[in-house]
């Protein structure tokens, strides 16, 4: 590996083992994206093979038929504790994009997910979110606590002096910790790549389009790509005008929508 | 089979922390930075003139862009940090960018801890200058172990790109260092104009009485990213102890200085176990050496099993630092008070340790580091002060002059950080 990647991966190893070993209950998010799966691939690294902690996805139940498939394949493969988690009867009473996209994806994301915390008392949740992905995501800290609402108070942040994260603390009802805060795509890309990481195919071009960033079906469009594998993907990242996440919807329906999502607690 | 790597992507990263005052043009200039590296993507270009629009902003103004990478900000302040990335020739710099103004204290020195280098402004404009916040910034950011600075002179154009201004602004920052103990003759000085571009990223034509390098040029010149510390003495944290896929239990850590060897006698403090190194693991390679940077996995002969996190190892001819009691420079950092008598827990390296503090020596100036106050009854909010400790339980501690990773510390009320410091003097 060069010494670019791995001064990443060392600074996210420590992560990963600071919050293992700070925290009681601990779990991790994963999407099936490069990201989620990149770290999941650190932490095997980072605890011997093994991941020593539940690891969550979140499904809408508007998922793309290859998110299911790649997830339900890893999770064999690298014998997952995995945690599902559907809000049902919101699907039920039909939920979905056309009541609203905010309405959606706090019903069916944010909700479940403080439904899941509530539940099995996690005190902390690892999420792969990068700065460099969306603006409000650059404001972060590596370890972020979230009120007892689930709220994220960004405009008071606690201090993250050197390597001394966050611990909790009487206002926090639990911390995100996000090991790969630093990485670029391109860093996600390269890393997976000559890591051998396996990818889900939905990034790979067909039909001259793939998706640069996966979301549920109604509210995730493709990119025009050529891109046929990893290869590819980094040439056509060198010169592309257009932005990781401009394929989803939440970023766009108005100005800070996805600050208001990332206030109450989405990812 | 290796791939092509984008050239770009093998530049080494440097972490760059924006000091300057409020009013100063550091939006601008960040704006200009992201602009003029192509920073900004064509489709978040358009997204911007549209919001731009919108929020009825008459033109299209550089500190907009920043603030549209921000999103909301507060009656147009920064409110916290924020990380932005641009690419120079030599370097992947990511903006560390702090709030200039004084209640963000603690965001300042959030940022600053983790940067590799400071870029000060100072604005060139009538009635701006030096600024009570660019002192004490610049004095805080020294605390913490940011040596490596580049000054601009900003807002050139308001001024009619003047040279006498320049130099004038130029000669009282240079003071300003010299007090606080920065090395000036080899800082650099840049006249910039963020709002029209000039030595930003391109050489400027309205000041052709300035032969320096632009902005960019200056940092890529001026910043060295920082090397692994393999030449001080062994300090490796103990964060874990974890089951291998062998079924060993082996003591996780990372190695903050110098060099692990298989076979190396070491000890623990501070509980004093001593053994030898058997053998140094990754996920599935074993290694015979670690440096410092490394995340590792080790076993030790016969004594791993009672080693917990908060040790930390090292050469049994050089151990770590057990503290009798120590000498620190604290600031707080949250409403809150720091009173002689108090026993919060510090936080060094992987230890959390209640300390007492037996006294405030004294309160001093955030501007200059000069003592202000002996003996002060109390520290409060955004105050520094030099305080003595004696940790109730015994504790590692180094001074920061000597190693930096063991030298810093984080306070803590009820698990909430309420200050940090650096620790000048041990007593063993």
């Amino acid at each position: 590996m060069d010494e670019h990647l791995q001064k990443l991966e060392e600074k996210s190893i420590f992560i990963l083992r600071e919050a293992k070993a700070e925290f009681k209950n601990l779990a991790i998010l994963w999407s099936t994206g490069k990201d989620s799966t990149a770290s999941l691939w650190l932490c095997r690294k980072a605890f011997f093979g093994k991941i020593p902690f539940p690891v969550i996805h979140m499904d809408t139940g508007y998922k793309f038929p290859e998110i299911y498939q790649f997830r339900d394949e890893i999770a064999k493969k690298w014998n997952l504790n995995l945690i599902v988690g559907k809000n049902e009867d919101a699907l039920k009473s039909g939920m979905s994009h056309k009541s609203g996209r905010f309405e959606c994806c706090t019903q069916l994301k944010t909700d479940v997910l403080k439904k899941i915390i509530d539940q099995q008392k996690f005190d902390a949740i690892i999420v792969s979110i990068r700065r460099d992905e969306h603006g409000i995501r650059g404001k972060e800290r590596y370890f972020s606590p979230r009120d007892k609402e689930f709220k994220w108070d960004y405009k008071d942040q606690p201090p993250e002096m050197w390597d001394l994260y966050s611990s909790i603390s009487k206002e926090a009802s639990h911390l995100r910790v996000h090991p790969i805060l630093h990485w670029t795509e391109l860093d996600t890309w390269i890393y997976v790549k000559q890591e051998g990481i396996p990818v889900n195919p939905l990034y790979f071009a067909k039909n001259g389009k793939r998706f640069r960033s996966l979301g549920c079906m109604p509210c995730t469009v493709p990119i025009k790509s050529n891109a046929k594998n990893i290869d590819e993907i980094v040439e056509e990242l060198k010169t592309t005008k257009i932005s990781e996440r401009s394929g989803r919807a939440q970023d766009k329906e108005e100005a800070y929508m996805m600050q208001k999502l990332r206030a109450l607690g989405y990812m | 089979m290796m791939i092509k790597m984008k050239e770009t992507q093998k530049l080494p990263k440097i972490n760059l922390v924006t000091i300057g005052h409020k009013d100063h043009g550091k939006s601008t200039l960040i704006g200009r930075l992201l602009y003029d590296a192509g920073a900004i993507k064509g489709d978040k270009l358009k997204e911007l003139e549209k919001t731009a629009k919108k929020l009825g902003k008459k033109e299209f103004e550089f500190a907009f862009v920043l603030d549209q990478f921000q999103e909301e900000r507060d009656g147009g302040l920064t409110i916290d940090i924020m990380h932005t990335p641009f690419q120079s020739k030599k370097y992947f710099y990511t903006i560390i960018d702090c709030p200039g103004h004084k209640e963000f204290i603690k965001n300042m020195l959030t940022g600053a801890s983790n940067a590799d280098a400071a870029l000060f402004l100072v604005s060139a404009k009538e009635g701006e200058g030096i600024q009570e916040q660019t002192k004490e910034h610049a004095w805080l950011i020294k605390v913490l172990g940011v040596h490596q600075i580049v000054v601009a002179i900003s807002k050139m154009d308001a001024v009619d790109y003047s040279q006498e201004r320049f130099n004038e602004i130029s000669e009282k920052v240079k003071d300003m260092l010299k007090t606080i103990g920065y090395p000036v003759e080899h800082v650099p000085f840049v006249p910039i104009s963020g709002l029209k571009g000039d030595n930003v990223f391109k050489k400027s034509h309205n000041m052709p009485w300035y032969k320096g390098s632009t902005l960019v040029v200056a940092l890529d010149k001026k910043v060295t990213p920082a090397q692994p510390p393999i030449n001080k003495p062994l300090r490796v944290l103990i964060q874990d102890a974890l089951t291998s896929g062998k079924g060993d239990t082996l003591l996780v850590g990372r190695v903050e200085t110098g060099v692990l060897k298989v076979g190396d006698k070491i000890t623990f403090e501070p509980s004093g176990i001593s053994g030898e190194v058997d053998a140094i693991e990754k996920l599935d390679e074993s290694l015979l050496v670690a440096e410092a940077g490394n995340n590792i996995g080790f076993k030790i002969k016969d004594t791993g099993e009672k080693i917990r996190r908060g040790q930390v190892c090292g050469h049994l001819d050089n151990p770590p630092t057990v503290a009798k009691d120590f000498l620190a420079l604290i600031i707080v950092l949250r409403k809150t008070t720091i009173k002689k008598g108090d026993i919060p827990v510090f936080r060094c390296g992987t230890a959390n340790v209640p300390c007492k503090i037996i006294e405030i020596v004294s309160k001093v100036d955030p501007k200059s580091g000069a003592i202000i106050d002996e003996h002060p009854a109390r520290l409060e909010d955004g105050e520094a002060g030099r305080i003595k400790v004696i940790p109730t339980e015994p504790m590692v501690v180094e001074k920061q002059s000597e190693i930096p990773q063991l030298g810093r510390f984080v306070v803590r009320d009820k698990g909430a950080t309420i200050a940090a410091g650096i620790i000048l003097n041990v007593k063993q």
